[in-house]
């Protein structure tokens, strides 16, 4: 049994993954700041109740040195989660993301002999797009699509050396990161300042790339966030999802239960320890073909609204390649989309959906939607 | 020209300030302090949540140079963390509703951290894992997400040096020098530095507001664009300053390795001509003597 401190430990996935950790008999306390935007003012709703509960922000450095007291492993979830808005909140998300991190690790390093272990969440956007083969040029890495290739409704990408159209294939974790967003930009901090401060010390630390999560819990409230949540939040309103570009762009959509079995295995073995592991599926599925399972599952004839627009910073395809998964931690996905919809559409059915009409016309506002 | 400066109480924000105003700007200093050197100055902490909301009230400037560090060296985290990725969140978000045409960030040769060729170009891995390097590498891409709204060239620059400036290499030997004293270089004086007296860098930024390049964000090295060692930075400061101190080379070794920019891609941009090493040590010399 270990004391552990998971940091947004009352959100989506920190709840998720507090249940593992007290089903195997640890011992948890959660520090969570019950942001509004997630928590819709509510107070900790998934919070388990054998978990030891302390509500602040981990920029407030006394509250974090008091969390981390008598922890011997951290799992670092907190973070502000919002590509489009974190585009004019920038403030908001580098406090939160960047300066929150400093202060947990400055805390972590003052008491360095007792914590074994920082398991750090990071995101598949701090690749910007994903790997790419060009047919005569072999593997390459593209950067965003520039804006003329937008302007003229050219979606796919083009190889940088040669220009021919390139193919996605799986992004492993050499891929040199090309971060797009201000959201992008502070998840790879994060995981940096955890690795080199994790390497200067001898605090073994795991970063968990993760690609897109879905799964019950998922806060509908939180128009900002996750393309399953904003897309069933719609059509639980009645609404068409909205989809940028022609909607097939491809993602990798993993069950938040296989992000918990990552996190797990990252406690369990040594052999992670200071790397960075994306955490996927492998397999990758179309935006549009996502909104139709999901209307379908909701029993709503609504087709999605393509709107042939785009977003500012968006990729295109990103699938991971989750070979370092498999070798390190032994992790293999368990829960095939097909299975992991219906689940997550009961949780949806339960909730009370916001409009996410709003955000929307907040990036449109901002001119990030063209 | 109506022109921000952050950072404007350090080396080179104050030069840069007295460059500018002498050459007939509207120099603004957003500063905690007031900057002497600046036309006028706004208090702000750029460090403060509220920062943002302090700029948006602003009338809004053609050219913002953001010139705010915490230097390399010793500390804390968090103050490089505060200092270099904070401050330029804060000014980005305060300028997105009145963007300026142009943003100049003084970023530094040190995101290389430690490169596996020299001379670097731009295409060379950045971040690295010193705080320093790697927090000023995250403010550069805080600031490339920012090119829709505004032009923006990150000026990558080596150490600096001048009159007033205490902190490079260089005004540690032209101190010793000055007194006459013994000059010891470490590693036999055959490392290979790269720094700039600060004049060269102001001409770079008049050319980057005068003819920016194409490109909406842009990074560019700074830099000597030679080989220089530090027996020929010594030599040459020695002869300048008239001095008579003896150089002594010793055997002992420095965590220091050998640095110097390839500097192709700012002369091709913005027709940057770096003195040459004796030309900047007779400058610099001129100013240590008034």
């Amino acid at each position: 049994m270990r004391n552990i401190l998971v940091t947004g430990g009352a959100g989506f996935i920190g709840s998720h993954i507090v249940d593992a950790l007290i089903d195997r008999g640890h011992r948890v306390r959660v520090l969570d700041a019950l942001v509004e935007q997630v928590h819709g003012g509510a107070g900790p709703q998934h919070l388990n109740p054998k978990a030891e509960f302390l509500q602040g922000d981990v920029c407030d450095a006394d509250l974090v040195d008091r969390a981390l007291d008598g922890i011997e492993v951290i799992y670092h979830k907190a973070a502000e989660v919002g590509v489009g808005q974190s585009m004019y909140e920038i403030g908001r998300y580098v406090r939160a993301n960047d300066f929150g991190t400093a202060v947990l690790l400055e805390a972590i390093v003052k008491r360095r002999p007792q914590i074994k272990k920082l398991v750090v969440a990071s995101s598949m956007s701090i690749y910007g797009e994903g790997a790419y083969a060009c047919d005569k040029c072999g593997p390459v890495q593209p950067k965003l699509r520039p804006l003329s290739q937008l302007l003229d409704r050219d979606w796919e990408i083009n190889c940088p050396q040669c220009g021919a159209k390139a193919k996605p294939v799986p992004t492993n974790e050499d891929k040199p990161l090309f971060p797009s967003s201000v959201y992008a930009i502070s998840k790879q901090d994060q995981e940096q300042f955890c690795l080199v401060v994790g390497r200067a010390y001898d605090i073994p630390v795991v970063a968990l790339r993760y690609f897109n999560v879905y799964g019950p819990r998922q806060a509908l409230s939180n128009p900002y966030t996750g393309v399953c949540a904003i897309f069933s939040g719609r059509l639980l309103n009645d609404e068409s999802p909205m989809i940028f570009e022609d909607g097939e762009q491809t993602r990798d959509f993993v069950h938040v239960s296989d992000i918990v079995q990552a996190n797990m295995l990252a406690l369990e073995t040594d052999k992670a320890d200071y790397e960075a592991v994306n955490i996927g599926t492998g397999s990758p599925i179309s935006v549009s073909d996502i909104s139709l399972m999901l209307a379908q599952g909701l029993h709503k004839d609504i087709k999605p609204q393509i709107t042939a627009k785009y977003r500012e910073g968006d990729i295109r395809h990103c699938v991971a390649d989750i070979s370092r998964a498999r070798k390190l931690l032994g992790y293999e996905p368990k829960v095939k989309l097909a299975d992991g919809i219906p689940e997550l559409l009961e949780w949806v059915r339960q909730q009370q959906a916001e409009n996410t009409t709003q955000a929307t016309a907040e990036l449109e506002q901002h001119q990030l939607v063209r | 020209m109506n022109i921000w400066i952050t950072g404007c109480n350090g080396f080179p924000g104050t030069r840069l300030a007295q460059h500018l105003v002498a050459n007939q700007h509207d120099v603004t200093a957003l500063s905690p302090q007031d900057c002497a050197a600046a036309s006028q100055s706004v208090a702000i902490d750029l460090t403060a949540n509220d920062s943002p909301r302090v700029i948006e009230k602003l009338a809004p400037p053609e050219v913002v140079i953001h010139a705010y560090s915490k230097e390399p060296g010793p500390g804390e985290l968090l103050d490089f963390v505060n200092a270099n990725v904070h401050t330029t969140s804060n000014l980005v978000e305060g300028l997105t509703q009145q963007p300026p045409r142009l943003i100049i960030y003084t970023s530094t040769l040190g995101v290389y951290g430690r490169p596996s060729v020299i001379p670097v170009d731009e295409a060379a891995p950045a971040g690295g894992t010193v705080p320093y390097g790697a927090t000023k590498r995250w403010a550069e891409q805080l600031l490339e997400t920012f090119q829709r709204y505004s032009r923006i060239i990150v000026l990558r620059l080596p150490a600096l040096y001048g009159a007033d400036q205490q902190e490079s290499f260089i005004d540690s030997l032209a101190r010793t020098a000055q007194r006459d004293e013994p000059i010891e270089l470490l590693a036999r004086g055959e490392l290979v530095r790269d720094a700039l007296h600060i004049s060269d860098v102001l001409r770079a930024i008049d050319n980057c507001i005068s003819q920016p390049p194409a490109e909406r964000f842009t990074i560019l090295n700074l830099g000597c664009g030679k080989r220089i060692t530090t027996m020929e930075y010594a030599r040459a400061l020695v002869e300048a300053l008239g001095s008579k101190s003896d150089i002594i080379p010793v055997d002992r070794v420095t965590s220091d390795f050998d640095f110097y920019a390839d500097i192709s891609a700012a002369r091709q941009q913005i027709a940057f001509t770096p003195m040459s090493l004796a030309e900047s040590m007779k400058v610099y010399a001129d100013e240590l003597r008034k």
